[in-house]
């Protein structure tokens, strides 16, 4: 019965515990303190934080005294292996916090300074006795928690190891009356105990991808090309049937949409050929692949080239895309084959824009052709790869 | 049972929950390597002999032994399974010669093909600096779209243990623009008394009066005609016609390249700018074809029905021509009103 008493208390307990739980709050023990002293009452120590071997922790320690008159008090720290109860055995070697470099403010008494302080301990006296018997606050900064190689099972399947207790005493005089050590305590007037804990900092990781969506489309494509993708076939030439002559300049768009969160942005290149006839004629780069575009391109001067508008919203997307310079006109066009990532080196070709992270950036494609009066008849093609490039 | 363990059991059970909710996956210390890209020179679905310039900067100064660098169609986080994509190999791969920065003794190890293992001929410190290594050779994959690839640095030579650093790539397969135009075979061609620049439209009129024959004078006219084109084999510009006649009377046609005389029946005409009499000029224009050398020559004139004038091997740009008309009679010629209708045909040969 005894046993069964004891199981459905601790399950009780156990759900408690799940309420309450605020690291480094530790609720009040109700325990005895010596014979002839009061116990103080609504006690606490709250951590700011209870990550093991934090430094520069503050401890504020929180009870009601008793009333009776105090000008002292002693604050013990025992390991796990030992208790929160007053007077009893306390073993300090391993596991509880350091407070030899803290300091202390507080509402208690008057002028409440730090006497001796070290591993485990620290004793705080005040210029004047004090009466309080209500809610009283001591701040002590700068401590040291019980590093986790002092508490080396917190990781465990038990948790044995993160817990230690603390203890208070106070006495009515200046100099701890006859307080000799943690398990020996004297005429303390209050005592009260504690159970802290610490525990390993909670460390949150959340991984997102490195995302690039990229498409080339005749149409403009939806967001993230999921719909409104069709094939970039393009045909430059006007009349029926259509066709490339002298008389004008022959365009057609394309588009590529780009979604990304490449934090480096995305270079968007195109590299390809020039308009070719199977025989190899073909229609050169406009101003002679220049790079210093963009260049005009005459009726009747044989030229090709691309470009993308000016104006955002209408011929890129409204955030997101910026044209490369040579590409930029509103009327003029570029096919760069001199620079050293020119349009048909080995190399990943000529930037045209760069994307900056946008879940819809798009760009329209401008390329144009004329052919001269000397362009040899027949059919030309050209085939543009768009690679694009995150920097993640 | 005593008073502790009711107490601090329940504590340390919830804090243990707590903390593997919150670690459910044990992870190196490796950090994320930064700046990083992997640019490929084609972006062409299936395509073949695709050059991958990896780029990242490292964090730290460590000891690099090996690099792997692994292309996956599931996931750029380095620690995710890896499913190889479509198509996709590195079975062909080479160190480029050109592009490689920061670590330079990388050689190549025999690799799966979704995968490329670099080492060094030993560990060396690698201080933080920015690597790139160019690669030659790849197939990408077949299919168009995303897909992800993954760098991992080790310091042992051979990828073994424990990466130091790590990063994830998204790169994206996309079909090519492809851009298709006829050019049409096409003769630009016209005749007429003159023209402006090297513009058909311009053409005026296609009657000449050579005014009132004289027996003392050379009377002279010209027309002009215009050609351009781009078939492959040149043209062929021929003059068709009759000499001047008036019914059964005829004002005899020159048949070989003869100077003008006055008082003697003559009828010819070349394409040059002639001082005797004062007639014509020089073709002008960016085209460059060839007169036939009968007439080609100043002072010298010649009509012979059908002969050629003006050819080219191959395609000109516009040129225009400037007939010089040359007529003369003699004491004998009988009066008349003189006509004739010389037509200039072009041939292209495409």
């Amino acid at each position: 019965m005894n046993k069964l008493i004891k199981r459905i208390t601790a399950r009780a307990i156990y759900f408690a515990s799940v309420g309450l739980l605020t690291i480094g709050v530790i609720s009040p023990l109700a325990l005895t303190g010596s014979a002839n002293a009061a116990t103080v009452s609504t006690r606490s120590i709250q951590m700011s934080t209870a990550a093991q071997g934090a430094t520069g922790v503050t401890y504020t320690v929180t009870f009601t005294p008793s009333g009776t008159s105090v000008q002292s008090l002693v604050l013990d720290f025992c390991d796990s292996a030992s208790t929160p109860i007053p007077g009893a055995a306390c073993a300090t070697s391993a596991g509880v916090p350091d407070f030899t470099n803290a300091t202390v403010s507080s509402t208690f008494m008057t002028s409440l300074t730090a006497g001796t302080k070290g591993l485990g301990q620290i004793k705080l006296t005040g210029s004047a006795a004090s009466t309080a018997s209500t809610a009283q606050t001591i701040t002590l900064s700068n401590v040291t928690n019980p590093t986790s190689a002092a508490q080396t099972t917190c990781t465990g399947t038990t948790g044995a190891g993160c817990t230690f207790y603390g203890r208070i005493y106070t006495f009515s005089g200046s100099t701890y009356g006859t307080y000799a050590s943690a398990s020996s305590i004297g005429n303390a007037v209050d005592t009260g105990g504690f159970a802290l804990a610490t525990s390993q900092s909670i460390t949150i990781t959340a991984t997102v991808k490195e995302s690039l969506t990229f498409c080339a489309s005749k149409t403009q494509p939806s967001v993230g090309c999921t719909t409104g993708v069709t094939a970039p076939n393009l045909t430059l030439g006007h009349g029926t049937p259509t066709a490339l002559d002298s008389t004008a300049v022959d365009s057609d768009t394309a588009y590529f949409g780009c979604s990304t969160n490449a934090n480096g942005n995305v270079v968007v290149r195109i590299k390809g050929t020039v308009l070719t006839s199977p025989s190899a004629n073909t229609i050169a780069a406009v101003s002679a692949g220049g790079s210093a575009g963009p260049y005009s391109i005459t009726a009747g001067t044989a030229a090709f080239g691309m470009r993308i508008g000016v104006t955002s919203g209408t011929d890129y997307s409204a955030s997101g895309v910026t044209p490369t310079a040579k590409y930029s006109s509103a009327t003029q066009y570029s096919w760069d084959t001199t620079s050293a990532t020119n349009n048909t080196n080995l190399g990943a070709g000529d930037q045209i824009a760069t994307v900056t992270p946008a879940t819809d950036a798009w760009a329209k494609l401008n390329f144009a052709a004329t052919a001269a009066l000397t362009t040899p008849a027949g059919i030309y093609t050209a085939s543009e790869s768009l690679i694009a490039t995150g920097t993640f | 049972m005593g008073l502790n363990h009711i107490l601090i059991r329940p504590l340390l059970f919830i804090l243990l929950i707590i903390t593997f909710m919150f670690f459910p996956f044990s992870r190196t210390n490796a950090s994320e390597l930064g700046n990083r890209s992997l640019e490929m020179s084609n972006a062409q679905s299936d395509a073949s002999g695709v050059t991958y310039k990896l780029s990242f900067t490292s964090n730290t100064a460590y000891n690099v032994g090996s690099l792997k660098l692994l292309f996956c169609s599931n996931s750029p986080v380095v620690y995710d399974s890896c499913t190889p994509p479509e198509g996709f190999n590195s079975n062909s791969i080479a160190i480029s010669a050109l592009g490689n920065a920061g670590i330079t003794d990388f050689y190549l190890n025999p690799a799966p093909a979704n995968s490329v293992l670099l080492s060094r001929p030993s560990t060396q410190v690698l201080n933080p600096t920015q690597v790139s290594i160019a690669l030659n050779g790849f197939h990408n994959p077949s299919e168009t779209g995303t897909f992800y690839a993954r760098v991992y640095l080790y310091s042992s030579t051979d990828t073994s243990g424990a990466y130091l650093d790590a990063g994830g790539f998204a790169l994206s397969t996309t079909a090519d623009v492809t851009l298709s135009s006829t050019v049409p075979p096409f003769l630009y061609f016209c005749a007429g008394l003159s023209f402006n620049g090297y513009d058909c439209s311009t053409g005026s009129g296609f009657s000449n009066d050579f005014g009132t024959l004289s027996t003392n004078k050379t009377s002279t006219a010209t027309s002009q005609f215009i050609i351009g084109t781009n078939a492959a084999y040149g043209i062929n510009v021929a003059a068709e016609g009759t000499t001047l006649t008036s019914g059964n009377n005829v004002i005899t046609g020159l048949t070989t390249p003869s100077a003008s005389q006055a008082g003697i029946p003559q009828f010819g005409f070349n394409l040059r700018a002639n001082t005797n009499p004062s007639v014509g000029q020089d073709p002008v224009g960016p085209g460059v074809a060839t007169i036939s050398s009968n007439y080609n020559t100043v002072n010298l004139f010649k009509f012979i029905n059908g002969d050629s004038i003006v050819h080219t091997s191959g395609v000109i740009d516009a040129e225009k021509f400037t007939s010089s008309f040359i007529v003369n009679i003699g004491p004998n010629t009988p009066p008349g009103f003189y006509t004739t209708t010389v037509t200039y045909i072009c041939l292209g040969n495409f």
